[in-house]
């Protein structure tokens, strides 16, 4: 296999003005010359003045776009001397990848090597999961055979890109192509820097119809000027926070991109699934849309084996529970506990009663099929004479034992009416778990608690 | 047990080898009621190997040596070949790192080979285990229950080795720069030569097509072409010093088979100018081509303008005829194959056309 060197004399060759005669034929041996890079930081026109002349493989002369794969990341470079290289882009992006139990490409610009050198350094300092341990290694995503080692560019800017780039990396998933960053961050003294050439870089993105682009926070403002309101959405990086994982999290929660269903045996995807949730914001509807399609699952067998293994003889038929804000909760005791026959009670408002049908959906989606009770009850002083009224009817004829009441969800008021709504030898459930936030629970971390009442 | 002639179309001397496999003494343990010894074991998997192979590869061993295994030998096989799937499912999993670490590129690339004789290998000594699992169910055999057991291990190590090596089939395609796959895929005999098994339904040759595409060709002036050209790829007496043909034909039917594919990226553009020194022609060649496809050269105006001027007239390319229409002339592949090796010589109605260098 031959190597193809781009060094800065090769560049300023091939980015030479073309000939005045036969510009297709001369257009097409230039991009031959290039190679595949060729595609990625040739002006656009090259590759249109080439097509004619491409008798064969014309739909390899459309520019390309970068890959999703695990560890795909593509960094943002700028022409810095448009007049020596006119046939170069004015920002050029370079597909590159993060291979695990590698080191890094020698093929590499060395100064970005350098840079992917220290990005790891501060990720792995910072203790982010999966980089302690492990080696990563940053590649060219492009041509095998490439080797832009004496190439001379300034790479500052790649820091949060190949940061964000390698945190999804390293959590599993893979990157969302529309979301593109630029930006300089330094560990000693923790700060951002300007980056060069933001002005090019957003027009590239915008070429390429990047969905969302995020800059360093004290240029925000010169991205909007320069877009004016067209190209991509544009955001910051987190300038007030102090480690690198930190800067680049509102980037890496968009360029996370939304994983498939994990299968039941997968639990490599479901942690990617988890490690995707708890980047995203904790009360959207859409993080609570993708927990209960991706992980609720995952959290009802990991709770259903609990219960299997250390309470044999809890067979419960009856469920009693409460569909609180967080509906999952009670749609979760009810998978876990494999109940057919549930009392849903709930407060009678549309937005509980619309919750009660989100619980059914989600059990009907878990393939939890069974006869659903929803009992609506009404807020104040009455309300635990209701809940246990409304309890106790569901309950009439179930022997002792055979139901389990669920005290996880709603308020302590209702907790403590369900609680005296448990009959000798009826089980009462509970969980608890590490919580990420004030607000969740870490998926799979959840400990089952059940005891009979007395 | 004495015929040591090869039966015909045996080009692999796959016979000889089965009456090896079957001669061999430890066999006799499975004529004993004594535990069975692991040197017995792995002569219980060469013979299922040996067979395995005479299978696929049609290869009729003769009635002395034809048959099903009996069940307790093709259970010892069936273990031999577990541990041996777990051997090679951990040098897959190794393969990156000793592939990078290893300086010596013919030493390499034996890693990926070597994985894939496992892996035909593994097919079939299967083949004749699981013949002799499907007679066993049959007559329901004693032995069943744990011959269902074997045969399940032995279905999750190869789920697991395809997983790994499907995970490697860029590495793996080194091999369709041989002539490993292609040589296995014509021996192959029904019904697996119609239906092969993954790493010959043309996957490796996909990756490695994706990967090469721009390996060989960096387009420099002509006397390093013609230097560098001669040096590496081709022989030594071989005339050409130029790329104007495909480096590899496909069938229709195999590239139908793999589906959409990334685009395949020219490996050389050659121009030729017209008697007026104005007008000019211009050929780009892919790597890869149907055999059915044609390859086309573009004729345009000294102004680059794309030109139907010579619409209606007879082109030739290395001496094959085509009509110019609408400013292109295409020349069918299995016309122009026997004369690749030629200089790519352009006639247009009747007169000659310089080439230009490329």
């Amino acid at each position: 296999m031959t190597t193809r060197t781009i060094d800065d004399s090769r560049l300023k060759e091939l980015c030479a003005p073309l000939p005045e005669q036969r510009k297709p034929f001369a257009a097409l041996k230039r991009i031959l010359a290039f190679g595949d890079l060729g595609r990625w930081w040739l002006d656009p026109s090259m590759l249109d003045l080439a097509k004619p002349a491409a008798t064969s493989c014309s739909s390899w002369l459309e520019v390309p776009r970068p890959a999703s794969a695990i560890g795909s990341v593509w960094v943002l470079f700028v022409n810095t001397c448009p007049a020596e290289l006119p046939l170069l882009r004015r920002a050029m992006l370079l597909p590159l990848i993060w291979k695990p139990g590698f080191d890094h490409s020698s093929r590499l610009p060395m100064h970005l090597r350098e840079v992917a050198s220290q990005v790891v350094a501060v990720l792995a300092e910072e203790e982010v999961p999966g980089l302690v341990a492990a080696r990563w290694g940053l590649h060219l995503a492009i041509e095998d055979d490439l080797d832009l080692s004496a190439i001379t560019l300034r790479c500052e800017s790649a820091w949060a890109s190949l940061a964000a780039g390698l945190i999804v990396a390293a959590e599993g998933g893979r990157p969302d192509t529309d979301v593109w960053a630029t930006g300089e961050w330094s560990p000693t003294p923790r700060q951002f820097s300007p980056v060069d050439g933001l002005e090019a870089k957003l027009a590239l993105a915008t070429e390429y119809r990047a969905g969302k682009f995020f800059v360093p926070p004290m240029q925000l403002e010169d991205a909007r000027k320069a877009t004016s309101g067209t190209g991509p959405q544009l955001a910051s990086l987190d300038a007030e926070k102090r480690t690198l994982y930190h800067v680049v999290e509102p980037y890496v929660t968009a360029l996370f991109r939304w994983p498939e269903v994990p299968a039941a045996s997968d639990e490599a995807a479901l942690q990617t699934c988890i490690r995707y949730y708890l980047h995203q914001p904790p009360q959207a509807e859409s993080t609570l849309r993708f927990y209960r399609s991706h992980l609720l699952r995952g959290v009802a067998d990991h709770c259903r084996r609990q219960v299997e293994k250390k309470w044999p003889n809890c067979k419960p038929t009856h469920l009693v529970t409460v569909v609180s804000t967080s509906p999952e909760l009670a749609a979760l005791s009810a998978a876990a506990l494999g109940v057919k026959h549930r009392l849903f009670l709930h407060t009678d408002d549309c937005k509980q009663k619309s919750a009660a049908d989100v619980v059914k959906a989600c059990l009907n989606d878990l393939g939890e099929r069974g006869a659903d009770c929803p009992a609506p009850f009404t807020m104040g002083p009455s309300m635990a004479e209701q809940m246990i009224a409304l309890g106790n009817h569901f309950l009439q004829g179930v022997p002792p034992g055979q139901a389990v009441i669920d005290l996880k969800p709603g308020n302590k008021k209702m907790t403590y009416a369900l609680s005296r709504l448990a009959r000798p030898g009826d089980w009462l459930f509970n969980f608890d778990g590490k919580q990420h936030d004030h607000r969740r629970t870490i998926p799979l971390t959840e400990t089952v608690d059940l005891w009979q009442a007395m | 047990m004495s015929d040591t002639r090869q039966p015909p179309g045996d080009v692999l001397g796959l016979a000889k080898k089965l009456r090896e496999a079957v001669s061999q003494p430890e066999l006799a343990e499975f004529d004993r009621p004594d535990p069975i010894t692991d040197a017995a074991r792995l002569a219980a998997y060469e013979l299922a190997v040996a067979l395995g192979r005479c299978r696929l590869f049609g290869v009729e061993p003769g009635t002395d040596l034809d048959g099903t295994l009996p069940p307790l030998v093709a259970m010892a096989a069936a273990r031999a070949l577990h541990d041996q799937l777990r051997h090679w499912t951990e040098s897959v999993r190794q393969l990156d790192q000793r592939w990078e670490d290893t300086p010596n590129p013919i030493e390499a690339d034996d890693f990926c080979y070597d994985l894939l004789e496992g892996r035909m290998e593994a097919m079939a000594a299967f083949t004749v285990i699981d013949e002799a699992y499907a007679d066993c169910l049959d007559n329901r055999d004693a032995l069943l229950g744990e011959f269902t057991n074997a045969v399940d291990g032995v279905l999750d190590a190869l789920q697991a080795l395809d997983e790994g090596l499907q995970a490697q089939k860029d590495l793996l395609s080194l091999a369709a720069g041989t002539h490993l796959l292609e040589n296995w895929r014509t021996l192959l005999a029904e019904p697996y030569h119609e239906t092969p098994p993954w790493w010959l339904d043309g996957t490796l040759e996909e990756a490695a097509q994706r990967i090469r595409r721009t390996a060989l060709e960096t387009q420099p002036d002509g006397a390093t072409w013609r230097r560098h050209k001669t040096r590496l790829f081709d022989p030594p007496r071989t005339p050409v010093v130029i790329i104007w043909f495909p480096r590899r034909i496909e069938r229709v039917a195999r590239l139908a088979a793999q589906g959409t594919e990334e685009p395949q990226a020219p490996i050389a553009a050659v121009s030729w100018t017209a008697p007026d020194a104005a007008h000019y022609a211009v050929l780009s060649v892919p790597e890869t081509a149907d055999d059915d496809s044609s390859l086309t050269v573009a004729f345009f105006d000294p102004q680059d303008r794309p030109t139907t001027e010579f619409d209606g007239s007879v082109a030739i390319l290395a001496s094959v005829p085509a009509t110019i229409a609408n400013g292109r002339a295409g020349f069918p592949i299995k016309q122009l194959a026997p004369h690749r090796q030629e200089e790519p010589i352009l006639s247009v109605a009747g007169r000659i056309w310089t080439r230009e260098s490329a």
